[in-house]
């Protein structure tokens, strides 16, 4: 039998079926956005989780920094003048990072050898991830089951004895879901060199507290202030023989932030002044209770007041000698370490961006997710049972069953698209609101952009997988769809 | 023109065409060997009361399902050996299907739901345009080409239907009840239109109808009866037969 003309039915561009499917998307337009609000629910959610966790991150790390920095002048004196005990100074050698000034210092102040201290660092690091795990991830029963209840080194004092390594390694096989750090036989390792490091690590501590002596006796804790406030080059030279590491720079900003500090100390005891404190209620009509230092310097922050307090501190008098302009900066430097002590305060997190991020939120993110699916799916089903009629036409009409597969994925694919840039806008918005509320300026000044970018397009793209997988059964019912039932009549 | 010479180009040829669907392990009969020829260029009216296998023997001509047994011929292709992009290709180019509820898609307008099947051949953007301005005059209906279906009468969308159906250019238009939702006035054009593109085009037009204007424009006629073809005439003995019996 001769066969005229029997060729292939042609391929529709991709762009042809956008255009079909976008028109069909805009003519159910009500339709569409119920559809679509699923998916801005879902990728909302998920993307102020996501979004969130990173921004917290961020701003703790900006707010960590900037502590830091403002808080130069304690540390230096306490460098200085407090000789730390075993335990914090073995924390201190786990967190000196190679080649940074304070790792330099370590072997400046006790004059080893930098292998040695190589070698006593990445002990203290290994021996510093098992006491965060014993201390912080064990329970309170499971402490004292595997470690006799003991924290912090004691724990692995504990540990030394054979017979409580083997209690504890016994223990530890039946506890299955307790995962450690690293092996038992690598702990084991760390236990056998434990005495003979420690015994090194107290001997560099004794170097220091050597070095804090020497200090102590050269000039007492009040001179030694008054000494660095003064910029004093005596102290600097004897500081940097000793082996602490300080340039002339650093050291001049820390003279200027001790001296700020004592400024503002006695600007804050003058506040308590009987006197001033009841004019100042007077004037300003507030309540007794109110009269708060950060209620008292936000008001000096103003010229004006400023002005009458230097005013007040000449008639009282306070024993305070600054002027007006000076009042004001102390008064915002106050402020400003106020708040960031209070940011550091709520934030007190150290970990990475999934901190917020626990096993129930998980939980409700995968049933979100799910929940999403079965959503998308059961509309998209319904839809394909609503245009049974305009499917097996089109089918009459020549169209391949790929086109109608493509037609509804796509369709899935533009609700997740639209869905998850809503979403995503919305999910952002409450994270920076409630950032905001929390953190006020910081949240701004330490934004994340390009980690919180990296959430936002994992959120967005999870948005289009869900959609366009949700789709995947719908479309193929459609596609099979025969094209008689064209002729049926309802 | 009834009289079919030798010469007379056969465009669907059915040889003892069976339909069975089997339901819950009853065996039903659709169609219980239908042997039929249709001219090039005629038209044709099927014939019959519901539940005859009238629908089934159109989906099988119009190559929308496959029979159970026999063989359907449509320009000498036989049905059977065509794969899915070959029946694709036949429903878009050979064949156009008209439907008693005119089917359009509620989404395009009038000049898009003509031009649907053009772009599903691979006709240009613009050229479809030209070609779909024209049909939709051709059915009276050119200066409402920018309306929904939604937005005219069952009359201008089975027009629409009909252009939609000439779209490529089909050797043969099957007509499943075109007149059934539509008045007697309105019916009665549409039964013209059908008549016109006949005489002028020349296309096939096979027509399932109940409608006794078909009676008067069609050169067969085919009753079928319990799956089989229980008569077939010439319609002028027909007309006689009506004026008898009326």
């Amino acid at each position: 039998m001769k066969r005229i003309e029997a060729k292939d039915q042609v391929r529709l561009s991709i762009y042809k079926c956008f255009e079909i499917c976008v028109n069909g998307v805009y003519y159910r337009l009500f339709r569409s956005l119920v559809t679509i609000s699923i998916v801005v629910l879902t990728v909302a959610f998920f993307s102020n989780v996501v979004t969130e966790g990173i921004m917290t991150h961020g701003v703790a790390r900006g707010v960590q920094q900037e502590m830091q920095i403002k808080r130069g002048d304690a540390r230096f004196l306490a460098k200085l003048t407090e000789v730390e005990t075993v335990a914090e100074f073995v924390e201190r050698l786990g967190r000196t990072v190679p080649g940074t000034p304070a790792y330099r210092e370590l072997a400046g102040v006790t004059g080893a050898a930098p292998a040695r201290i190589g070698d006593l660092v990445s002990f203290s690091t290994r021996l510093l991830t098992y006491r965060k795990f014993f201390d912080d991830r064990l329970t309170f029963g499971k402490r004292r089951i595997l470690l006799g209840g003991k924290t912090g080194l004691a724990a692995f004092e504990y540990l030394l004895d054979p017979e409580n390594f083997d209690l504890f390694r016994k223990r530890l096989s039946e506890l299955k879901s307790l995962r450690l750090p690293g092996t038992p036989d690598d702990l084991y390792g760390l236990l056998r060199e434990y005495l003979g490091r420690m015994k090194e690590i107290e001997a560099l501590r004794a170097q220091y507290e050597k070095a804090v002596k020497t200090i102590a006796a050269a000039y007492p804790l009040a001179v030694l202030k008054e000494k660095i406030v003064a910029g004093d080059s005596g102290v600097l030279n004897l500081v940097r023989k000793l082996g602490f590491q300080v340039d002339e720079a650093e050291y001049r900003r820390i003279s200027g932030q001790l001296a700020d500090t004592e400024r503002i100390l006695r600007l804050s005891k003058s506040l308590q002044n009987f006197t001033f404190k009841t004019r100042f209620i007077n004037r300003f009509s507030i309540l007794a209770k109110q009269y708060t230092p950060k209620q008292v310097m936000k008001k000096l922050k103003s010229r004006s007041n400023a002005a009458w307090f230097v005013q007040q501190a000449q008639d009282i008098p306070l024993p305070v000698d600054f002027d007006a302009q000076e009042v004001r900066r102390l008064a915002r430097e106050f402020l400003a370490r106020a708040s960031l002590r209070e940011v550091e305060r709520v934030l007190n997190t150290k970990g990475d961006w999934r901190e917020g991020i626990d096993r129930k939120t998980i939980w409700l993110m995968v049933v979100s997710f799910v929940v999403c699916t079965v959503g998308i799916a059961n509309a998209m089903l319904i839809s394909v049972a609503e245009r049974f009629r305009e499917i097996a036409t089109m089918k009459c009409l020549g169209a391949l069953d790929g086109f109608v597969m493509v037609l509804f994925v796509m369709e899935a694919g533009l609700f997740g698209l639209a869905g998850g840039v809503l979403g995503v806008v919305l999910g952002l918005l409450l994270s920076l609101l409630k950032q905001f509320l929390s953190f006020g300026r910081y949240a701004l000044a330490y934004f994340p952009a390009a980690h919180v970018a990296g959430g936002i397009g994992a959120a967005l793209l999870i948005g289009m997988l869900i959609a366009t997988i949700a789709a995947l059964y719908p479309s193929w019912v459609a596609s099979r769809m025969a094209p008689m039932e064209a002729m049926r009549v309802e | 023109m009834s009289e079919a010479g030798p010469e007379r180009q056969v465009i669907v040829r059915t040889i003892d065409l069976r339909k069975e669907y089997v339901k819950k392990g009853i065996v039903t009969e659709a169609l219980r060997g239908i042997t039929i020829e249709i001219y090039r260029g005629e038209f044709i009216c099927v014939m019959g009361p519901s539940g005859s296998g009238k629908s089934t023997f159109f989906n099988m001509i119009g190559g929308l399902d496959a029979p159970s047994a026999g063989r359907v011929f449509i320009d000498e292709v036989d049905v059977a050996q065509l794969n899915a992009y070959e029946l694709a290709y036949l429903r878009c180019k050979k064949v156009g299907y008209i439907f008693q509820s005119y089917n359009l898609i509620p989404v395009m307008t009038a000049l898009e739901n003509v031009t649907t099947p053009m772009i599903f051949a691979g006709v240009e953007p613009d050229e479809a345009r030209k070609r779909g301005l024209r049909l939709l005059d051709l059915v009276g209906i050119g200066t409402r080409w920018f309306h929904r279906p939604k937005e005219m009468s069952g009359g201008q969308q089975q027009r629409i239907a009909i252009a939609r159906a000439m779209a490529n250019n089909p050797s043969m238009l099957l007509c499943d009840e075109p007149t059934a939702n539509l008045d007697q006035a309105t019916g009665q054009e549409i039964c013209e239109i059908l008549r016109r593109l006949q005489r002028e085009q020349g296309v096939t037009i096979v027509c399932a109808t109940h409608d006794h204007k078909f009676l008067k424009v069609s050169d067969r006629i085919a009753w079928i009866r319990d799956g089989q073809v229980s008569r077939l005439v010439r319609s002028d003995e027909v007309e006689i037969e009506v004026g008898h019996i009326g």
